[in-house]
């Protein structure tokens, strides 16, 4: 079988990207007809517009955001939900919005953002990262540092959410992963995104000559130490301006990038190309489907994922690990 | 002193992982042909390349690089000048022998522009000089322990530099994958005028193939020059704790080492 071309691949990629679009604007809680959707006072763009936007937006940025993780460290696992970099996001911008009631939207993302970042260092410590090693090295370890801190900074966010009654209202769906149904100041976070992705482009050469190997990369004329740092720098931004919007997301940064890389093979700027169409479809095909199950109510498309995502899961491990891999060390 | 040396190593000093690896070395390596650098496991002879590619930063002192202090150079203007590849390069089983041998036009190329004709023209002739031209397609995954070693040389051939330097190419290659390797380079060193200098395991070998050889230990400098000067019962003694005997290869007319022990 000829693999199919990129440009096959990006034409299918974003025609599922406009169908999923059509269906989250077609279908909601409430049942209506296109027409009255087209000229009614549901106001198309400033309901489900904008929330199929939200969805998009950080639909593209986890995946991306996961890619490059995966890409840096050499684990297939690295995702911003299982490396711990989302629960801290969401810990600290729970902790800026329950103890600065006045913080604007942009304060609380810059605090997600600081909460990436910190928790990123503190996994890089835990795992026994070395700059001068690249992403070697820190492979193994990584899952299990992570693990430990989304479970501490999950938990210490729920603590915090669940003793206040306004964070209740507020944030007891967002940290399952909510996309908002109206903006509440989403603009900067979203407009922070569409910024990363672009510039993201950039840093893919680079990184993927890092997979050759630090010396090797410092010896083609890219210091492995910057273009480490931009790669944080750049999942930080990503999964702290995600985060600020819908809350931590799990699995999405995990298996979008598995599928976009399948796709792709070893040119990582391709797989970026099929992330983003893809993981603003999943995403958005998440909400959709978690407004239309249990009408009139309604299920966060972070549940929705973690179910679906589960499953993907046990997919991925076993694709990964092969029958009888575990008994080789 | 050296005329005009490829490298000038001033007083240099490096401690890496509470290891004192040099406590003030000096040398020089000279400009054009094969340089081997010798001695026994842990001697600092993969630093020294490293410190020389400038992938390793010394702690104090400094090396010149053809007149040049080697710290003032851009990453990218290095590696205009120089190829370095590290031992045990990785396993990417995913690329196209055509698909890494590219990566090595890295420096030369623009963000954002596709391969252009002197790429590719360096491209080919960095598989034609490995003999790899017929498979280009190939995955890494699918070649052998020594083709896929020629693949990584190609990467450095093709980044088209004067300078190559290379940490143990003939590290787990069996010996006519040994000889055709160092064959090639002898080569490339002869006909396209590029000086080479890499670290070698066997003493025999690099006596055969080298113009000039260093032997260190602990982190100095035991013995320098032609394989005839450098490779002697004496330097043996002082490199390796060995008593042996050295005599001349009847073929070549090169030292080869003869343990006594």
């Amino acid at each position: 079988m000829t693999p199919l071309r990129p440009l096959y691949i990006y034409l299918l990629l974003w025609s599922l990207f406009a169908l999923v679009l059509l269906c989250a604007l077609r279908f909601g809680t409430a049942q209506m007809s296109a027409e009255a959707l087209l000229h009614g006072d549901a106001g198309l763009l400033s309901g489900r517009g904008f929330r199929a936007l939200c969805a998009m937006t950080v639909g593209a940025a986890l995946a991306v955001s996961g890619l490059m993780l995966q890409s840096l460290t050499g684990n297939p696992l690295a995702d911003p939900g299982i490396t711990g970099i989302n629960a801290g996001a969401a810990l600290m911008a729970v902790a800026t919005a329950q103890f600065v009631p006045s913080a604007s939207a942009g304060v609380v993302m810059v605090s997600a953002i600081a909460g990436a970042g910190l928790a990123g260092l503190a996994l890089w410590l835990l795992a026994g990262g070395d700059a001068g090693l690249g992403g070697e090295g820190i492979a193994l370890r990584l899952p299990l540092a992570g693990l430990a801190i989304e479970a501490l900074c999950l938990s210490l966010a729920m603590m915090l959410i669940l003793t206040d009654a306004q964070s209740q209202a507020r944030y007891l769906h967002w940290i399952s992963g909510a996309i908002p149904p109206v903006s509440r100041g989403e603009a900067v976070p979203l407009l922070t995104i569409c910024g990363a992705l672009g510039a993201g482009i950039f840093l893919c050469n680079r990184l993927a000559l890092l997979t050759l190997g630090a010396d090797q990369s410092h010896s083609l004329g890219r210091n492995p130490r910057v273009t480490i740092s931009l790669t944080l720098a750049l999942v930080t931004v990503l999964s702290g301006a995600s985060v600020a919007i819908v809350g931590p997301i799990a699995f999405l940064g995990l298996l979008v990038p598995f599928v976009a890389r399948g796709l792709a093979g070893p040119v990582l700027r391709r797989a970026y190309g099929y992330c983003v169409p893809l993981g603003a479809a999943v995403l958005m095909a998440s909400d959709v489907a978690g407004r239309v199950i249990v009408r009139p109510g309604e299920i966060d498309a972070g549940l929705i994922l973690a179910m679906f995502g589960g499953v993907g899961l046990v997919a991925v491990l076993t694709r990964l690990l092969p029958r009888g891999a575990g008994v080789r060390t | 002193m050296m005329t005009n040396p490829l490298f000038d190593i001033e007083n240099l000093s490096l401690r890496l992982g509470g290891r004192q690896i040099y406590d003030g070395f000096s040398g020089a390596l000279p400009n054009g042909g094969l340089t081997g650098i010798v001695g026994p496991n842990g001697c600092g002879k993969s630093t020294l390349l490293r410190c020389l590619a400038g992938v390793q930063q010394p702690d104090s002192g400094r090396i010149v690089f053809q007149g040049y202090p080697l710290a003032g150079l851009a990453a990218v203007e290095r590696a205009q000048f120089m190829a370095y590849l590290p031992q045990n390069p990785p396993l990417v089983p995913d690329m196209s022998v055509a698909g890494l041998v590219a990566k090595g036009r890295t420096p030369w190329r623009k963000a954002f522009r596709p391969l252009s004709g002197t790429d590719h023209d360096a491209i080919e002739s960095a598989l034609a000089a490995t003999g790899l031209s017929d498979l280009r397609t190939t995955r890494l995954s699918a070649l052998s322990g020594g083709q896929r070693q020629r693949v990584w040389l190609a990467l450095a051939l093709a980044q088209d530099t004067p300078v190559i330097l290379l940490d143990e190419p003939t590290a787990f290659l069996d010996l006519q994958h040994q000889l055709s390797l160092l064959r090639l380079l002898r080569q490339l060193a002869d006909e396209q005028g590029r000086s080479i200098v890499m670290v070698l395991h066997e003493l025999t070998l690099a006596g055969r193939f080298c113009d000039h050889l260093l032997g260190l230990r602990d982190g100095r400098l035991v013995c320098a020059g032609p394989a005839e000067q450098a490779i002697t019962p004496q330097t043996v003694a002082a490199l390796y704790d060995l008593q042996a005997d050295v005599a001349n290869d009847p073929i070549f007319g090169k030292p080869v080492v003869f343990p006594r022990e």
